[in-house]
């Protein structure tokens, strides 16, 4: 409990009335340092979580948040994997059937070896990856043997809308020659430019409910792709379902390296900027230490009249615990008016400067990014005032030891 | 009249030097009762400041006891020795008795709200014993805005607010000049009542004079004069 007594001298040694000269700017800068070190961390922290959370968002665009295979029936399976995980809690956005087959594509000249992707036609329209980027053809034209193609893809074949082209498929058919692979013709209803090179490059999209013959000997590729509200929640939803029986696997586990590599450097960030707040902090030390040498002979009467040690070292840790709680403060309001307005903020930097900060064709991405998160806030705020608390402690055992008699004897 | 109001039996304290023992009390051994100034003489050295600060539990004696109210000072754990420092005994030095950072009525208030934790009613009080010794336009000022003897005034005034059985000045016109040494010692001469026992050390014989009783300190033992 902090007492009536203490506070009175706390108040004073943060807001002195009489010039006090090197101390008033120690407090100053040690304000400041936490300040922009908090808000630094934080900004950083901002950008990268919006940088992850559009990152993610695109791949996520093209995969699905969990992926169930081997499993026999489609439409039983479906209504057991939906009820499971809503019985947890974890919200669907869809749930759908889809294949994935390595097939050969043979072309008027070339042939090439590609992906072909099956989905049923209303997750085909409602696909916005596809719906938005169909640069060729009309997107309505799938199903009874139309397909829509990558847009790579398509040119390195050299065919266009209304081409056909041919599927070899991995099952076999008996002829007086031998076996030999099953040959399937569609013709290019659409071409998709999704900006998604693996994408663009390597598949063909192709509707399930008209291609069952080409299908019906893929059973091994079959998948259900479920999406979640909060992709975040991919792992636990994925542990939930193989406790179910249930094989599957997330987009975490399909892009360990890419997630492991955003985590590490989230992490690496973090700590390399937390050092920011740790050298703001000596500061404060700095600060104490020299207000505990000029306050020697205040302290000594402070104790002739009847301060505790006890009291002595709460005045000089409040004193230093308020520079940081003041900072700290400070740095999450300028922290957070700045992440918000961040975009602002670089356009009117650009403007100013004439020169292009955050290039939109570099970093593929058409604003700065910039999302907050205030769980990330509230630990950064806990880290700088645990720092500045630590900081404090020292200076103020040091007063507390402080013998009114020497200090008063050699004023 | 409380005849044994502070005792001291056989006190003793030596300082180490970087190459000998200074002894600088001796089993000094002494008696004083309440409702007394007392004056605490010797030359520089001699251990004034040292016995002072021992009755004022900031130093501690190498062997000896002091008794204040039949009370065995040496006995009191550190809580206790706090709560003497805070509510029994007040303390004036030469100089630099003030606190920079707070006003003349705040240093003469923060004695009180250490004691009570009331700051509203320390103010009050310390508003109105500033008044009695003269400050009343100098309540608001800060110690360098002070002269010399303004400050001692506030340091006294400070002293008296929790209205103490002790007050030691050690020198308290040390750094004053004759007119503000005699206003100092008019006032602390004003402060002697029943139940307080006053001490104040001073090289100044004429003013020794003016008090009760003249202790006189010598190769670590006292003479007393009456």
């Amino acid at each position: 409990m902090i007492k009536a007594s203490e506070l009175l001298i706390v108040k004073r040694y943060l807001k002195p009335k009489r010039k006090e000269g090197i101390l008033k700017v120690i407090s100053i800068f040690s304000f400041l340092g936490i300040g922009l070190g908090v808000a630094t961390l934080i900004i950083v922290m901002s950008v990268m979580n919006g940088f992850r959370t559009d990152l993610i968002s695109k791949l996520l665009l093209f995969q699905p948040h969990i992926l169930v295979y081997q499993f026999d029936d489609y439409e039983n399976n479906k209504k057991k994997i939906k009820d499971t995980l809503e019985n947890n809690q974890i919200k669907l956005t869809n749930i759908n059937l889809s294949y994935q087959i390595q097939s050969l594509i043979i072309s008027k000249d070339i042939n090439k070896g590609s992906m072909v992707r099956a989905l049923q036609k209303e997750n085909f329209f409602s696909d916005k990856l596809i719906s938005k980027n169909i640069i060729d053809g009309d997107i309505k034209k799938f199903g009874n043997n139309y397909i829509s193609i990558g847009s790579n893809l398509s040119e390195s074949l050299g065919v266009w809308v209304g081409d056909k082209i041919t599927i070899l498929s991995t099952s076999k058919e008996t002829t007086p020659f031998g076996n030999v692979p099953k040959q399937y013709t569609f013709k290019i209803g659409s071409v998709f430019k999704t900006g998604i090179y693996e994408f663009d490059n390597n598949y063909i999209i192709i509707d399930i409910s008209s291609s069952q013959d080409f299908l019906s000997k893929q059973l091994t590729n079959r998948n259900i792709e479920v999406r979640l509200q909060n992709p975040d929640q991919s792992n636990l939803a994925k542990k939930i379902l193989e406790k179910n029986k249930f094989n599957a696997f997330s987009w975490i586990d399909n892009n360990k390296t890419f997630y492991d590599a955003l985590l590490v450097e989230r992490n690496v960030m973090f700590i390399i900027l937390t050092l920011i707040i740790i050298v703001a902090a000596f500061n404060i030390i700095s600060g104490l230490t020299i207000l505990v040498k000029n306050k020697t002979k205040e302290i000594a009467i402070l104790k002739t009249i009847g301060f505790t040690s006890f009291s002595i070292n709460k005045i000089f840790f409040l004193t230093g615990s308020a520079i940081g709680l003041a900072g700290t403060l400070f740095g999450v309001i300028l922290g957070v008016l700045f992440s918000y307005n961040i975009e602002s903020i670089r356009i009117f930097l650009s403007t100013v400067l004439r020169i292009e900060i955050f290039p939109a064709e570099i970093y593929f991405l058409s604003r700065m990014p910039s999302e907050i998160h205030i769980p990330t806030i509230l630990f950064i705020s806990s880290i700088a005032l645990l720092i500045t608390f630590f900081s404090s402690i020292v200076p103020s055992i040091k007063a507390s030891k402080i013998n009114p008699i020497q200090s008063l004897k050699y004023d | 009249m409380i005849k044994d109001f502070l005792k001291i039996n056989d006190l003793s304290k030596s300082y180490k030097d970087s190459h000998e023992e200074i002894k600088v009390l001796k089993k000094l051994s002494l008696t004083l009762s309440d409702n007394k100034i007392v004056a605490l003489l010797g030359p520089s050295g001699s251990g004034k400041s040292t016995l002072l600060h021992m009755l004022a539990l900031l130093d501690k004696p190498d062997s000896g006891n002091i008794f204040f109210n039949q009370v065995d000072l040496a006995n009191l754990d550190d809580k206790k020795k706090t709560i003497y420092r805070r509510d029994q005994v007040s303390v004036v030095y030469q100089n630099n008795n003030l606190i920079s950072d707070l006003t003349a009525l705040e240093n003469v208030a923060i004695a009180n709200v250490a004691k009570t934790e009331d700051v509203q009613n320390a103010n009050v009080l310390a508003n109105k014993i500033l008044k009695e010794f003269g400050l009343n336009d100098k309540i608001n000022k800060y110690p360098h805005q002070l002269s010399g003897g303004e400050q001692q005034r506030v340091a006294i005034a400070r002293a008296v607010i929790n209205n103490p059985k002790l007050i030691f000045a050690d020198e308290p016109t040390g750094n004053l000049d004759h007119k503000n040494s005699d206003i100092i010692i008019n006032f602390l001469i004003k402060l002697k009542q029943p139940g307080r026992l006053i001490f104040i050390a001073t090289h100044n014989r004429e003013l020794a004079n003016k008090l009760d009783l003249r202790l006189t300190l010598v190769n670590g033992n006292v003479t007393i004069e009456s």
